[in-house]
């Protein structure tokens, strides 16, 4: 026994057991069918337009250079991008001092840091990437309910756990499950951000092979790390409660839910979107930071909220009736 | 030497032991439903097809603008192209595996389930390798190799699931 009764060996055991039940549960290929498709819907949405644009002056007999269709995406992305990472909506197509500006983007000193941090995910990263990975990282704390909201509740509620608690501590049984959720998600993601690199790589052969699996890796360690403090919560609230379902409700509509009331809320009364930090949303975007600080600096909130949240899910566990 | 005495409460039976194959893992429940609903949708999509041909030639094309309309009637051309009738008519069929299979899942049937599961994802393969083949989608239309990737995805994750994952359970 050590560190909050955690035995290594014991936790090594339940995690892979939990990993390999949870395909067999039924959550995980739920989770791996939804994850899957929403990638590649994304992937879709976002590649579609390139390939139309290439294959179309292919078709003219006037193959379009490789900058000449990274210019026209970027054009066309800079707004949505620049509103990803919290500036504001504006879909006016861009005019010739928006266009002047852009080619200078990264010598003028009187950029704004949201116009900097487009410009580096548009201008010094794959665009393409940079922008799927951005949707997905809206998308993955969405999905990750689906995958972790039955780590502990079923066997509450059928009282299965009884037989577990005869050979090991409830602490191990917690983190247990917890960390085969993580390695199955981390899978998941790893599939996901597998196939759309290559798709990038070997089929539109836009980008250089080097700088794209390299941001690319980034980008699935930035999308674990978003995932893996809502998968805490989701432990912590199935430890909480002895139903699958209204743990599968509960998570979702706090994920989703928290949010959204912090943003409405504050449309009214600015004190309302405090309540935003309950979760870690927002943080997310700033694991693409292009200032390592602001880098580490959510990295480390990311953990700091699932240390949280698992710390208060297992004291439950460890009090609550079995 | 198998015991006369029934598992201890609380423990599923082996797989493959005596009697059968076992309680019914939540993840095969949870393929069958998926098989379901993707059967509906399929049902819809294949109603929409047929109907959508006949259903074009009611829409008045007068108030469009010759842009519109040339679109319009090459959409019209396209859906009475004998191949994409011949390719929406053939979608039947892995729609009805999906059905069987997945009355195979919740049933444990090896058969039903694992044999019928394996034919729909080996339809549905050669059913969207035909229809990148052979389909005249027209130029603009946005299908692109990704649009295909996303239709392999159920009938390659059947093909792992049944195959691997649940082979033991699948066994009647």
């Amino acid at each position: 026994m050590s560190l909050l009764h955690v035995n290594a060996r014991h936790l090594g055991l339940i995690g892979r057991n939990a990993a390999y039940h949870t395909v067999r549960g039924g959550a995980g290929i739920m989770f791996l069918l939804m994850a899957l498709v929403f990638g590649l819907f994304v992937a879709q949405i976002i590649l579609t337009p390139v390939e139309m644009m290439m294959s179309s002056a292919a078709r003219e007999g006037h193959p379009l250079p490789t900058e000449e269709v990274l210019s026209q995406i970027i054009n066309i992305a800079r707004p949505i991008v620049r509103w990803m990472v919290g500036g504001k909506l504006d879909l006016q197509p861009p005019s010739v001092e928006d266009l002047a500006k852009a080619a200078t983007s990264r010598t003028n000193p009187a950029q704004t840091p949201l116009d900097r941090w487009a410009a580096f995910l548009l201008d010094d990263r794959p665009a393409l990437m940079s922008a799927i990975l951005l949707i997905l990282m809206f998308g993955v704390p969405l999905l990750v309910p689906v995958l972790a909201f039955n780590q502990t509740s079923g066997d509450i509620q059928s009282r299965g756990l009884r037989y577990l608690l005869l050979r090991t501590e409830r602490a191990n049984i917690f983190f247990g499950r917890f960390l085969g959720t993580v390695v199955f998600s981390i899978a998941v993601l790893g599939f996901i951000v597998a196939i759309i690199t290559s798709y990038l790589n070997w089929r539109l052969r836009i980008y250089h092979s080097g700088p794209l699996w390299g941001w690319s890796f980034h980008g699935f360690l930035a999308l674990v790390l978003t995932a893996v403090p809502y998968i805490a919560l989701c432990a912590s609230i199935s430890a909480s409660v002895s139903s699958p379902f209204l743990s599968l409700i509960t998570s979702s509509l706090i994920i989703g839910g928290v949010p959204l009331f912090a943003w409405l809320g504050a449309l009214k009364w600015n004190a309302v979107g405090l309540v935003k930090l309950l979760t870690p949303w927002g943080v997310q975007q700033h694991l693409l930071h292009p200032e390592a600080s602001h880098v580490a600096g959510a990295a480390v909130l990311c953990i700091v909220y699932t240390a949280v949240y698992l710390l208060i899910g297992r004291r439950y566990f460890e009090r609550r009736d079995l | 030497m198998m015991s006369d005495q029934p598992p201890p409460v609380g423990y599923a039976r082996a797989p493959g032991a005596e009697g059968g194959p076992g309680p019914r893992p939540g993840g095969l429940t949870a393929l069958a439903v998926i098989n379901f609903v993707l059967a509906g949708f399929g049902l819809l999509g294949l109603l929409g097809t047929l109907a959508g041909s006949a259903a074009m030639d009611l829409v008045p094309t007068t108030q469009m603008s010759a842009e519109d309309r040339e679109a319009f009637t090459q959409a019209k051309q396209l859906m009475k192209d004998p191949t994409v009738k011949v390719l929406a008519a053939l979608d039947i069929v892995p729609i009805g595996l999906l059905i069987v299979a997945g009355v195979g899942y919740l049933r444990q049937k090896k058969i039903t389930g694992r044999t019928i599961g394996n034919l729909y994802a080996a339809c549905s393969v050669l059913l969207t390798v035909a229809e990148m083949a052979f389909l005249p989608i027209p130029y603009g239309a946005g299908v692109t190799m990704l649009s295909y990737a996303i239709a392999f995805v159920y009938p390659l994750l059947t093909l792992f699931f049944i195959n691997f994952t649940f082979r033991d359970d699948l066994v009647q």
